[in-house]
């Protein structure tokens, strides 16, 4: 019985993990996938990956970013510019000044 | 013993060590923690050496695999309850390989990942029905030697030796933030997880019987557990420590299995990538047919069914129906659409939470005299296998705890 009741606390525990912890693990995972397309813009750049990598690492990035925007609907700027980002072709230096505007939105969830 | 037999057996070990899984959240501890959980995969290795070397010399000397023993000494129900969290974590597993085989293809081919989730499971069904057993593990365990090039690329790009050394020693940073703190926590449950996945002793102790080892065997056994799980876990801690030096500094915690193959890519251009992806594909693949067959063995030596690969599979009717099953059940969960890095999450808690009861009946029998004759454990089995076990009894309380705070170690 005790065993049940302590199971059902993590439940509870994990269902109620706060919306800002939630959008926390959203943008943190939107700021490490575009850290990861403009390691493979910058590698394309150079001509040091396959196209057809680099096309399919842009797809997936893109699919990611959708789900990272899902959880920011409390943050319409980033939100935004998720989508933005979705919707163009940005190089490396585009996606790293998106890494740097995304940064204060972090820095503040960490702190609420 | 023979040496090429050993040699053969101690490469495919090496090859197949690395699943999906680990280059998931050895990729992920590496950018996020630095080298700081390096000693953690040190413990862990050394904890699947003694249960592999303990779960074949019991195969060897009783000629009885896993499963049986653990009916016998678990009784049925409780018996029934292990085999059912071990289907249930091991089939999670297979589904995340086969995901992670269709991924590797897609960047591969830039085809659709649905028609290449289709392609990867026919194909691995096709080496089960084709390959001879012992050579199902060899092609692909050789093949997913592919994945030294990342033992190579992380000599090529001069690592700091002194901090991946100084990541060696036990170690609880307790200037992080308490967030962080629960984060390194989940990652050093995961990565014992990662690296004592409990398929791979069902799965190894399997292939013993299959492979009708006996009391000869004991030192191939010895060798191929220790040699090949340790140079094996050499390799899975290239990623991690690649993975902090390359991605960590660029702010990058993979959450794409694909950045992964750059931290070859980056020193060796086009060649680092294929190379990487074609290690990839081989040693999740080889993941992929240990999971589903290590399933079907479960189930069949469970309930006294005839089972084994090295026999027709007209002789092994509920076997063959069985992996068969596995591999369908496996694609349905690929093509619901959960992202293989997702189910590589639930495979690692759920895998955990079953190791003790695995490895419980193992060291009961490791030890019984009237069975393993002079091959019983001895003083240092014995110790380390207990030690052992108290560890991942606390990791398999901490997990669920863990998992739930850190949101699977994203938060």
């Amino acid at each position: 019985m005790r065993g049940c009741f302590a199971l059902l606390m993590l439940t509870a525990l994990g269902a109620c993990s706060s919306q800002s912890d939630k959008q926390l693990e959203a943008v943190k995972a939107a700021r490490s996938v575009i850290a990861e397309w403009a390691l493979v813009e910058q590698q394309a750049d150079r001509g040091q990956v396959q196209a057809t990598y680099a096309g399919q690492m842009r797809k997936m990035a893109k699919d990611e970013l959708k789900t990272a925007q899902a959880g920011l609907a409390q943050q319409p700027d980033a939100a935004n510019l998720l989508e933005k980002l979705r919707s163009d072709s940005p190089d490396a230096a585009a996606l790293k000044q998106a890494d740097d505007a995304l940064k204060p939105v972090e820095n503040s969830l960490e702190a609420s | 013993m023979k040496p090429l037999e050993i040699f053969l057996g101690v490469l495919t070990a090496v090859g197949g060590f690395v699943d999906v899984s680990e280059l998931v959240f050895m990729s992920q501890a590496g950018s996020r923690f630095d080298y700081r959980l390096l000693w953690v995969v040190v413990v862990a290795t050394i904890g699947i050496m003694v249960f592999s070397e303990m779960s074949g010399r019991v195969a060897a000397m009783s000629r009885q695999p896993l499963f049986n023993v653990i009916r016998h000494r678990l009784g049925f129900s409780l018996g029934l309850l292990t085999l059912a969290g071990a289907l249930i974590s091991t089939l999670i597993t297979c589904a995340a390989e086969i995901g992670g085989v269709a991924l590797v293809l897609q960047l591969l081919t830039g085809w659709s990942y649905t028609l290449l989730a289709v392609v990867a499971a026919a194909l691995l069904i096709l080496s089960i029905y084709l390959l001879p057993f012992k050579w199902i593990e060899r092609t692909y365990g050789i093949l997913g030697l592919f994945m030294l090039v990342f033992g190579a690329a992380l000599i090529a790009i001069h690592p700091p030796w002194n901090e991946i050394a100084a990541g060696l020693k036990p170690q609880i940073p307790l200037e992080m933030s308490q967030r962080d703190l629960l984060g390194y926590g989940y990652f050093a449950v995961a990565l014992i997880s990662a690296v004592m996945f409990p398929y791979e002793l069902y799965f190894y102790s399997s292939g013993g019987v299959e492979d009708g080892w006996g009391s000869a065997d004991i030192g191939t056994n010895r060798i191929t557990s220790f040699l090949g799980m340790g140079l094996g876990s050499l390799l899975a801690m290239a990623l991690l420590c690649l993975s902090a030096q390359e991605f960590g500094p660029k702010g990058i915690s993979p959450e794409m299995i694909g950045t992964v193959v750059l931290e070859p890519g980056l020193p060796y251009g086009k060649l680092g990538i294929l190379l990487g992806l074609l290690g990839m594909l081989f040693a999740i693949g080889g993941a992929a047919i240990e999971t589903c067959l290590a399933c079907a063995y479960g189930v069949c030596q469970f309930f006294g069914w005839r089972w084994g690969r090295h026999k027709k599979p007209s002789e092994t009717p509920l076997f063959t129906l069985a992996w068969l099953v596995v591999f369908v059940l496996a694609l349905g969960i690929v093509l619901t659409g959960i992202e293989p890095t997702e189910l590589a999450d639930y495979a690692i808690v759920s895998a955990i939470v079953v190791l003790p009861l695995s490895f419980l009946p193992l060291l009961l029998v490791g030890r019984d005299r009237t069975f393993m004759r002079d091959k019983a454990n001895g003083v240092l089995a014995n110790t380390l296998g207990w030690a052992y076990y108290a560890l991942i009894v606390v990791a398999a309380v901490a997990a669920i705890p863990l998992y739930l705070l850190t949101s699977g170690g994203k938060l």
